[in-house]
């Protein structure tokens, strides 16, 4: 397998995978969210608040293997 | 014409424009570089100017002219873009004030907020259409060791020929990320020596409490036998791992608010541009819906963070004493 296909195969696996746990997580963060608020409306805006911060570290790591494979393809 | 009708014909002639534009509209390719593109013969001091740079620039003026303009006949009921303005501080200070104690309310105000208006208006320039369009046209593909061939060119770039944009996004240039980020955590460094002093902020990262509890008598005024004092070893080196830990996510946390801004927005940003490439029309106008979502949900993540990683570094350690 020569470098540029290495290259590509490793940008689309660091998208991929990184993807999976992030998914899941924001799915958690999501439904803990609409669990709190369908039991008490009243405090929906500070769980939204609350909500995105959650949902924004969980959408890090999904960034971040983002990040590699652009670094893997336009970069190296 | 029924309105069933009428939404068949838009859609037809939507798809067949569709596919004509992909036979015979042709695009250069554009260069994706993760890195800002620097722009030919300008430079500032001798150093290189980038489009990311220039529009930075740009969105500065906007920001202040816009906020002088808004301001200037302000009105006790206000109406239009004062109206606008004063929904989004309303409500993001609301937010600041759901979070942090009142006094500290008014200190945390400004730096995130300038960063949310600064963020939002960067993120929202870059969705402008035809700014991709407008550039000067250059060698591929080290553009910038050509930049002596560039020239500007509203018609077309001669063959094989890409463009450099004039403008892109700030939020899509990593030094403009990394930039807010690193204001953003220092910033929050400065309010925690504030609050806590020197010595009350960095116990909270090194701290030796509970190992040094071990050796001294416990709270009945025995002195600890080896099962008891081997426990409270354990614990306090627990303690002060997860100190040295949180010491180390300080920084980790300019890492992750630079690549989250950046990340977003460069993804969007490409994603735009591919498939505008492969489909000149129509196709990327959901991708443009959702960057403008996804831009103003990070101007709001970037801020709301901040706040919260603010009212963090402001909370002592222990908040009751004695109570470990």
């Amino acid at each position: 397998m020569d470098a540029e296909a290495a290259k590509i195969l490793g940008a689309a696996l660091a998208v991929g995978l990184g993807a999976i746990g992030p998914g899941v997580g924001i799915g958690v963060v999501a439904s803990g969210a609409l669990q709190s608020i369908a039991r008490n409306p009243d405090l929906s805006g500070q769980i939204t608040g609350l909500m995105f911060v959650g949902i924004a570290f969980t959408e890090a790591l999904a960034i971040f293997g983002l990040v590699i494979g652009l670094i893997l393809l336009f970069v190296l | 014409m029924r309105m069933k009708g009428k939404g068949l014909l838009y859609t037809a002639i939507s798809l067949v424009i569709l596919v004509l534009s992909m036979k015979y509209l042709k695009f250069e390719l554009p260069i994706i570089s993760v890195s800002a593109e620097k722009l030919p013969h300008m430079s500032l001091l001798g150093m290189p100017i980038t489009n990311s740079l220039l529009t930075a620039w740009v969105v500065t003026i906007i920001l202040i002219v816009g906020a002088y303009l808004i301001t200037r006949d302000m009105k006790m009921v206000p109406s239009g873009m004062q109206n606008v303005l004063e929904l989004f501080f309303e409500y993001l200070f609301g937010v600041i004030e759901g979070m942090a104690p009142s006094q500290w309310a008014k200190r945390f105000v400004l730096i995130p907020m300038t960063i949310f208006f600064y963020v939002l208006v960067s993120n929202w320039f870059g969705l402008l259409p035809g700014l991709a369009g407008i550039g000067f046209c250059e060698e591929p593909p080290h553009a910038e060791t050509a930049a002596e061939m560039a020239h500007p060119s509203i018609v077309g770039c001669a063959e094989g020929e890409v463009i450099v944009p004039l403008f892109r996004s700030p939020s899509s240039d990593l030094n403009n990320t990394l930039v807010l980020a690193l204001i953003t955590q220092i910033a929050a460094q400065v309010f925690g020596f504030w609050a806590l002093g020197f010595g009350g902020y960095m116990g909270k990262f090194f701290i030796f409490d509970g190992i040094l509890k071990a050796f001294k008598p416990d709270e009945h005024g025995n002195r600890r036998n080896g099962k008891a004092m081997f426990g409270q070893l354990a614990m306090g080196t627990i303690e002060m791992l997860v100190g040295l830990l949180e010491f180390l996510s300080e920084f980790t946390k300019v890492i992750a608010y630079t690549f989250r801004l950046f990340g977003n927005i460069f993804a969007g940003e490409v994603m735009i541009i591919v498939l505008t490439f492969l489909v000149p029309t129509f196709i990327a106008l959901p991708s443009l819906g959702l960057e403008v979502f996804v831009g103003l949900v990070q101007a709001f993540v970037f801020f709301i963070l901040s706040v919260a990683f603010y009212t963090l570094a402001i909370t002592p350690h222990h908040q009751e004493d004695g109570a470990h």
